[in-house]
Protein backbone atom coordinates (compact mmCIF):
# COMPACT_ATOMS: atom_id res chain seq x y z
CA UNK A 1 0.00 0.00 0.00
CA UNK A 2 3.02 2.23 -0.65
CA UNK A 3 1.84 3.13 -4.13
CA UNK A 4 2.78 6.91 -4.52
CA UNK A 5 1.11 9.82 -6.81
CA UNK A 6 2.06 13.34 -7.78
CA UNK A 7 -0.63 15.69 -6.04
CA UNK A 8 -1.04 18.97 -8.01
CA UNK A 9 -1.14 22.61 -6.52
CA UNK A 10 -1.28 24.16 -9.44
CA UNK A 11 0.12 25.65 -13.01
CA UNK A 12 2.19 28.50 -13.26
CA UNK A 13 4.55 30.04 -15.68
CA UNK A 14 7.54 28.42 -15.67
CA UNK A 15 9.84 31.92 -15.75
CA UNK A 16 9.99 33.69 -12.45
CA UNK A 17 9.68 30.66 -9.98
CA UNK A 18 12.47 30.78 -7.50
CA UNK A 19 13.12 27.49 -4.89
CA UNK A 20 9.55 27.23 -2.82
CA UNK A 21 9.68 27.13 0.89
CA UNK A 22 6.61 25.06 1.34
CA UNK A 23 5.65 21.64 1.91
CA UNK A 24 3.31 18.84 0.86
CA UNK A 25 -0.31 18.64 2.16
CA UNK A 26 1.20 16.24 4.66
CA UNK A 27 3.67 19.09 5.92
CA UNK A 28 6.84 16.96 5.51
CA UNK A 29 7.37 16.17 1.59
CA UNK A 30 9.11 18.61 -0.36
CA UNK A 31 7.16 20.74 -3.33
CA UNK A 32 8.26 19.89 -6.30
CA UNK A 33 8.72 22.24 -9.81
CA UNK A 34 8.41 20.49 -12.90
CA UNK A 35 8.34 22.44 -16.29
CA UNK A 36 6.84 21.30 -19.38
CA UNK A 37 7.56 23.99 -22.05
CA UNK A 38 6.65 27.77 -20.90
CA UNK A 39 4.89 26.55 -18.23
CA UNK A 40 5.35 24.96 -14.73
CA UNK A 41 3.38 22.10 -12.26
CA UNK A 42 3.89 22.87 -8.52
CA UNK A 43 3.89 19.01 -7.16
CA UNK A 44 4.33 17.19 -4.49
CA UNK A 45 4.26 13.12 -3.89
CA UNK A 46 1.78 11.73 -1.52
CA UNK A 47 0.67 8.11 -0.71
CA UNK A 48 -2.19 7.19 -3.25
CA UNK A 49 -3.89 5.51 -0.17
CA UNK A 50 -4.22 8.99 1.85
CA UNK A 51 -6.84 9.98 -0.85
CA UNK A 52 -8.15 6.72 -2.24
CA UNK A 53 -10.16 4.26 -1.22
CA UNK A 54 -12.96 3.68 1.82
CA UNK A 55 -10.64 4.66 4.86
CA UNK A 56 -9.92 7.61 3.03
CA UNK A 57 -12.43 8.79 2.19
CA UNK A 58 -13.98 8.14 5.69
CA UNK A 59 -11.06 10.06 7.26
CA UNK A 60 -11.44 12.99 4.62
CA UNK A 61 -14.53 14.15 6.64
CA UNK A 62 -12.25 14.30 10.02
CA UNK A 63 -11.90 17.89 9.83
CA UNK A 64 -8.50 17.17 12.03
CA UNK A 65 -7.16 15.90 9.08
CA UNK A 66 -8.59 17.79 6.27
CA UNK A 67 -8.41 21.03 8.16
CA UNK A 68 -4.24 21.59 8.02
CA UNK A 69 -4.23 19.87 4.66
CA UNK A 70 -6.39 22.28 3.33
CA UNK A 71 -4.64 24.81 4.50
CA UNK A 72 -1.36 23.58 3.64
CA UNK A 73 -2.66 23.54 -0.14
CA UNK A 74 -3.92 26.88 0.04
CA UNK A 75 -0.99 28.39 1.20
CA UNK A 76 1.14 26.05 -1.78
CA UNK A 77 -0.89 28.32 -3.80
CA UNK A 78 -0.90 31.69 -2.00
CA UNK A 79 3.36 31.22 -2.00
CA UNK A 80 3.52 30.70 -5.55
CA UNK A 81 0.77 33.43 -6.42
CA UNK A 82 3.39 36.24 -5.20
CA UNK A 83 5.77 35.26 -8.05
CA UNK A 84 3.12 35.35 -11.04
CA UNK A 85 -0.36 34.34 -12.18
CA UNK A 86 -1.10 30.94 -11.23
CA UNK A 87 -4.21 28.50 -12.04
CA UNK A 88 -4.97 26.63 -8.87
CA UNK A 89 -5.95 22.88 -8.70
CA UNK A 90 -8.47 22.02 -6.05
CA UNK A 91 -7.73 19.75 -3.46
CA UNK A 92 -6.65 16.22 -3.71
CA UNK A 93 -5.87 16.60 -7.59
CA UNK A 94 -3.44 13.41 -8.19
CA UNK A 95 -1.81 12.18 -11.14
CA UNK A 96 -0.22 8.68 -11.67
CA UNK A 97 2.44 9.83 -13.41
CA UNK A 98 4.11 12.64 -14.64
CA UNK A 99 3.15 11.49 -18.03
CA UNK A 100 -0.54 11.26 -17.12
CA UNK A 101 0.29 15.48 -15.93
CA UNK A 102 1.73 15.95 -19.11
CA UNK A 103 -0.76 14.84 -21.45
CA UNK A 104 -3.04 17.20 -19.77
CA UNK A 105 -0.56 19.77 -20.00
CA UNK A 106 -0.13 19.53 -23.81
CA UNK A 107 -3.90 18.67 -24.27
CA UNK A 108 -5.22 22.16 -22.86
CA UNK A 109 -1.74 23.83 -23.07
CA UNK A 110 -4.16 27.08 -24.86
CA UNK A 111 -6.02 27.21 -22.10
CA UNK A 112 -4.07 27.24 -19.18
CA UNK A 113 -1.78 29.75 -20.88
CA UNK A 114 -4.68 32.00 -21.78
CA UNK A 115 -6.22 31.28 -18.44
CA UNK A 116 -3.06 32.77 -17.25
CA UNK A 117 -2.49 35.67 -19.00
CA UNK A 118 -6.11 36.31 -17.71
CA UNK A 119 -5.69 36.62 -14.72
CA UNK A 120 -2.00 38.42 -14.33
CA UNK A 121 -1.97 41.06 -11.93
CA UNK A 122 -5.44 40.07 -10.85
CA UNK A 123 -6.59 38.32 -7.74
CA UNK A 124 -9.79 36.53 -6.50
CA UNK A 125 -11.92 38.13 -3.50
CA UNK A 126 -14.86 37.11 -1.75
CA UNK A 127 -17.67 39.08 -0.67
CA UNK A 128 -20.86 37.29 1.58
CA UNK A 129 -23.57 38.93 2.75
CA UNK A 130 -24.81 38.24 6.07
CA UNK A 131 -27.92 38.89 7.99
CA UNK A 132 -28.75 39.42 11.15
CA UNK A 133 -32.82 38.78 11.54
CA UNK A 134 -33.38 39.74 14.76
CA UNK A 135 -31.86 42.91 13.62
CA UNK A 136 -33.21 43.69 10.36
CA UNK A 137 -37.01 42.56 11.13
CA UNK A 138 -37.32 45.40 13.78
CA UNK A 139 -36.16 48.21 11.65
CA UNK A 140 -38.18 46.68 8.62
CA UNK A 141 -41.20 46.17 11.25
CA UNK A 142 -40.84 49.89 11.94
CA UNK A 143 -40.68 51.19 8.02
CA UNK A 144 -43.93 49.00 7.61
CA UNK A 145 -45.99 50.75 10.48
CA UNK A 146 -44.96 54.16 9.41
CA UNK A 147 -45.68 52.87 5.85
CA UNK A 148 -49.59 52.18 6.47
CA UNK A 149 -50.88 50.79 9.26
CA UNK A 150 -54.33 50.60 7.75
CA UNK A 151 -57.88 51.07 8.46
CA UNK A 152 -58.02 54.43 9.17
CA UNK A 153 -55.40 54.28 12.16
CA UNK A 154 -52.66 55.80 10.51
CA UNK A 155 -52.84 58.98 12.52
CA UNK A 156 -53.51 57.72 15.96
CA UNK A 157 -50.80 57.70 18.35
CA UNK A 158 -50.71 53.28 19.09
CA UNK A 159 -50.36 54.21 22.68
CA UNK A 160 -53.80 55.47 23.09
CA UNK A 161 -55.14 51.83 21.50
CA UNK A 162 -56.55 49.08 23.37
CA UNK A 163 -53.65 46.66 24.33
CA UNK A 164 -55.32 44.01 22.22
CA UNK A 165 -55.46 46.34 19.40
CA UNK A 166 -51.58 47.02 19.56
CA UNK A 167 -50.88 43.78 19.90
CA UNK A 168 -52.65 42.77 16.56
CA UNK A 169 -50.97 45.86 14.93
CA UNK A 170 -47.29 44.77 16.43
CA UNK A 171 -48.27 41.40 14.57
CA UNK A 172 -49.20 42.69 11.57
CA UNK A 173 -46.09 44.70 11.44
CA UNK A 174 -44.14 41.77 11.86
CA UNK A 175 -45.78 39.53 9.00
CA UNK A 176 -45.18 42.65 6.87
CA UNK A 177 -41.44 43.15 7.65
CA UNK A 178 -41.25 39.18 7.47
CA UNK A 179 -43.01 39.66 3.70
CA UNK A 180 -40.86 42.48 2.84
CA UNK A 181 -37.59 41.11 3.90
CA UNK A 182 -36.61 38.92 0.95
CA UNK A 183 -37.02 41.70 -1.46
CA UNK A 184 -35.33 44.14 0.63
CA UNK A 185 -32.80 41.91 0.70
CA UNK A 186 -32.74 41.18 -3.11
CA UNK A 187 -32.69 44.52 -4.30
CA UNK A 188 -29.99 45.72 -1.60
CA UNK A 189 -27.66 42.93 -2.42
CA UNK A 190 -28.10 43.37 -6.15
CA UNK A 191 -27.54 47.03 -5.91
CA UNK A 192 -24.06 46.12 -4.48
CA UNK A 193 -22.64 43.70 -6.50
CA UNK A 194 -23.48 45.95 -9.25
CA UNK A 195 -21.24 48.50 -8.09
CA UNK A 196 -19.01 45.98 -7.42
CA UNK A 197 -18.69 44.58 -10.75
CA UNK A 198 -17.90 48.20 -11.73
CA UNK A 199 -13.75 47.49 -10.13
CA UNK A 200 -13.93 43.91 -11.43
CA UNK A 201 -12.95 41.71 -14.85
CA UNK A 202 -14.97 38.95 -13.05
CA UNK A 203 -17.31 37.93 -11.52
CA UNK A 204 -19.36 34.57 -10.00
CA UNK A 205 -22.67 34.34 -7.62
CA UNK A 206 -21.53 31.27 -5.50
CA UNK A 207 -24.12 29.38 -3.91
CA UNK A 208 -24.90 30.73 -0.45
CA UNK A 209 -24.60 27.88 2.00
CA UNK A 210 -25.08 28.11 5.35
CA UNK A 211 -25.53 29.80 7.81
CA UNK A 212 -23.42 32.13 9.56
CA UNK A 213 -22.36 32.61 13.06
CA UNK A 214 -25.12 32.23 15.96
CA UNK A 215 -28.10 34.67 14.74
CA UNK A 216 -26.70 35.10 11.41
CA UNK A 217 -27.17 34.04 8.16
CA UNK A 218 -24.90 34.25 4.71
CA UNK A 219 -27.51 35.45 2.22
CA UNK A 220 -25.47 36.19 -0.66
CA UNK A 221 -21.93 34.71 -1.59
CA UNK A 222 -20.07 36.11 -4.57
CA UNK A 223 -16.48 35.84 -6.06
CA UNK A 224 -14.72 39.00 -7.64
CA UNK A 225 -12.01 38.58 -10.17
CA UNK A 226 -10.32 42.24 -9.37
CA UNK A 227 -7.68 44.03 -10.90
CA UNK A 228 -4.42 44.46 -7.58
CA UNK A 229 -4.77 48.27 -8.73
CA UNK A 230 -8.39 48.72 -7.93
CA UNK A 231 -7.73 46.84 -4.91
CA UNK A 232 -7.76 49.21 -2.46
CA UNK A 233 -11.36 50.89 -3.97
CA UNK A 234 -12.98 47.56 -4.32
CA UNK A 235 -12.22 46.58 -0.59
CA UNK A 236 -13.15 50.20 0.41
CA UNK A 237 -16.27 49.98 -1.37
CA UNK A 238 -17.00 46.42 0.10
CA UNK A 239 -16.32 48.10 4.03
CA UNK A 240 -18.93 51.33 3.07
CA UNK A 241 -21.35 49.29 2.05
CA UNK A 242 -21.25 47.37 5.12
CA UNK A 243 -21.08 49.88 7.64
CA UNK A 244 -23.64 52.08 5.87
CA UNK A 245 -26.11 48.78 6.16
CA UNK A 246 -24.89 47.38 9.53
CA UNK A 247 -27.68 49.08 11.36
CA UNK A 248 -29.84 47.42 9.15
CA UNK A 249 -29.02 43.94 10.05
CA UNK A 250 -26.95 43.48 6.66
CA UNK A 251 -23.10 43.50 6.72
CA UNK A 252 -20.57 42.29 4.06
CA UNK A 253 -17.11 39.88 4.99
CA UNK A 254 -14.58 40.30 2.50
CA UNK A 255 -11.57 37.30 2.36
CA UNK A 256 -8.85 37.74 0.17
CA UNK A 257 -7.27 38.11 -1.90
CA UNK A 258 -7.60 34.24 -2.88
CA UNK A 259 -5.86 32.33 -5.74
CA UNK A 260 -8.11 32.86 -8.70
CA UNK A 261 -10.54 29.27 -7.80
CA UNK A 262 -13.85 30.60 -9.32
CA UNK A 263 -12.65 31.77 -12.35
CA UNK A 264 -10.82 28.99 -14.12
CA UNK A 265 -11.36 26.94 -16.91
CA UNK A 266 -12.53 23.43 -17.80
CA UNK A 267 -9.95 21.16 -18.11
CA UNK A 268 -11.68 18.17 -17.72
CA UNK A 269 -13.02 17.49 -21.47
CA UNK B 1 13.81 36.62 1.10
CA UNK B 2 9.96 35.66 0.48
CA UNK B 3 8.86 38.31 2.26
CA UNK B 4 5.71 38.36 -0.58
CA UNK B 5 4.79 34.91 -0.02
CA UNK B 6 3.34 35.51 3.64
CA UNK B 7 -0.27 33.58 3.34
CA UNK B 8 -2.40 36.81 4.50
CA UNK B 9 -5.54 35.49 3.32
CA UNK B 10 -4.88 32.09 5.19
CA UNK B 11 -4.28 34.30 8.29
CA UNK B 12 -7.46 36.51 7.99
CA UNK B 13 -10.04 33.51 6.37
CA UNK B 14 -12.12 31.09 8.65
CA UNK B 15 -11.10 27.79 7.91
CA UNK B 16 -14.52 27.54 6.87
CA UNK B 17 -13.58 29.97 3.61
CA UNK B 18 -10.41 28.08 2.74
CA UNK B 19 -12.58 24.99 2.68
CA UNK B 20 -15.13 25.91 0.64
CA UNK B 21 -12.24 26.63 -1.84
CA UNK B 22 -9.92 24.83 -1.66
CA UNK B 23 -13.12 21.65 -1.53
CA UNK B 24 -15.17 23.70 -4.22
CA UNK B 25 -17.09 21.19 -6.48
CA UNK B 26 -16.62 24.24 -9.29
CA UNK B 27 -13.35 23.66 -9.61
CA UNK B 28 -12.63 21.47 -12.24
CA UNK B 29 -9.28 20.26 -12.93
CA UNK B 30 -9.09 16.21 -12.74
CA UNK B 31 -6.41 14.31 -12.07
CA UNK B 32 -6.41 10.70 -13.66
CA UNK B 33 -6.71 9.08 -9.71
CA UNK B 34 -10.32 10.18 -8.68
CA UNK B 35 -10.87 10.70 -5.23
CA UNK B 36 -14.24 11.15 -3.29
CA UNK B 37 -14.60 14.69 -1.72
CA UNK B 38 -17.13 15.29 1.14
CA UNK B 39 -19.97 17.28 0.15
CA UNK B 40 -18.86 21.01 0.75
CA UNK B 41 -22.24 21.76 2.07
CA UNK B 42 -22.95 19.42 4.52
CA UNK B 43 -19.13 19.61 5.70
CA UNK B 44 -19.45 23.46 6.00
CA UNK B 45 -22.28 23.28 7.81
CA UNK B 46 -20.31 21.26 10.07
CA UNK B 47 -17.40 23.30 10.15
CA UNK B 48 -19.08 26.69 10.70
CA UNK B 49 -20.49 25.26 13.78
CA UNK B 50 -17.12 24.12 15.21
CA UNK B 51 -14.78 27.19 13.56
CA UNK B 52 -15.17 30.25 12.91
CA UNK B 53 -11.72 31.84 12.45
CA UNK B 54 -8.10 31.31 12.35
CA UNK B 55 -8.07 32.36 15.82
CA UNK B 56 -10.13 29.28 16.87
CA UNK B 57 -7.67 27.27 14.29
CA UNK B 58 -4.61 27.84 16.29
CA UNK B 59 -5.95 26.51 18.98
CA UNK B 60 -6.51 22.98 17.77
CA UNK B 61 -3.20 23.11 16.68
CA UNK B 62 -3.36 24.09 13.05
CA UNK B 63 -1.11 27.05 13.58
CA UNK B 64 1.63 25.18 11.14
CA UNK B 65 1.92 28.40 9.21
CA UNK B 66 3.67 30.48 12.39
CA UNK B 67 6.18 28.43 12.41
CA UNK B 68 6.92 27.88 8.96
CA UNK B 69 10.07 29.03 7.35
CA UNK B 70 8.86 30.93 4.29
CA UNK B 71 5.89 32.30 6.14
CA UNK B 72 7.57 34.10 9.09
CA UNK B 73 10.55 34.08 11.28
CA UNK B 74 8.64 33.34 14.67
CA UNK B 75 10.23 29.90 14.85
CA UNK B 76 8.22 27.71 17.38
CA UNK B 77 9.13 24.33 18.81
CA UNK B 78 6.64 21.60 16.48
CA UNK B 79 4.14 20.06 19.13
CA UNK B 80 4.59 16.68 19.56
CA UNK B 81 1.46 14.77 16.91
CA UNK B 82 -0.14 12.75 18.94
CA UNK B 83 -0.06 15.72 22.02
CA UNK B 84 -1.68 17.83 19.53
CA UNK B 85 -3.98 15.43 18.08
CA UNK B 86 -5.78 15.20 21.36
CA UNK B 87 -5.93 18.74 21.79
CA UNK B 88 -8.07 19.16 18.78
CA UNK B 89 -10.30 16.32 19.49
CA UNK B 90 -10.61 17.79 23.58
CA UNK B 91 -11.31 21.12 22.11
CA UNK B 92 -13.95 19.42 19.48
CA UNK B 93 -15.48 17.63 22.29
CA UNK B 94 -15.90 20.73 24.36
CA UNK B 95 -17.30 22.45 20.91
CA UNK B 96 -19.32 19.90 20.46
CA UNK B 97 -21.29 20.22 24.05
CA UNK B 98 -21.07 23.67 23.91
CA UNK B 99 -23.31 23.49 20.72
CA UNK B 100 -27.02 22.35 21.16
CA UNK B 101 -27.61 25.31 23.47
CA UNK B 102 -30.25 27.49 22.00
CA UNK B 103 -29.59 30.87 22.09
CA UNK B 104 -32.60 33.31 24.28
CA UNK B 105 -33.81 35.20 20.68
CA UNK B 106 -34.67 31.66 19.49
CA UNK B 107 -37.45 30.32 22.58
CA UNK B 108 -39.87 32.43 20.81
CA UNK B 109 -40.94 29.43 18.87
CA UNK B 110 -44.23 29.61 16.40
CA UNK B 111 -47.19 27.63 18.20
CA UNK B 112 -49.07 26.56 14.99
CA UNK B 113 -48.53 22.59 14.11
Amino acid sequence: MSETAFYLFCFARSGPLPELGGTGVDGQSPLLVRTFADLAAVLSTVYVADFSGPVAEARMKDLSWLGPRACRHEAVIEEVMAYGPVLPARFGTLFSSLESLETLLVKHHRAISQFLDDVTGREEWGVKGVLNRAKALPELESRCQTGGAGLGEANIDPSSLPRGTRYLQGRRARAAAEKALPQWLQATCAGIAEDLRGYASGFIVRKALAKGASGSEVVSDWAFLVPRGVRVDFCGRVKRASAELADQGLTFELTGPWPPYHFMPSLTS
Amino acid sequence: MNTRGVPHTLQTSSLADVLERVLDKGIILAGDIKINLVDIELLSLQIRLVICSVDKAREMGMDWWVSHPAFGNRGRAELPAAAALSRIEERLTQLESMQPKVPPEIKEVSVCG
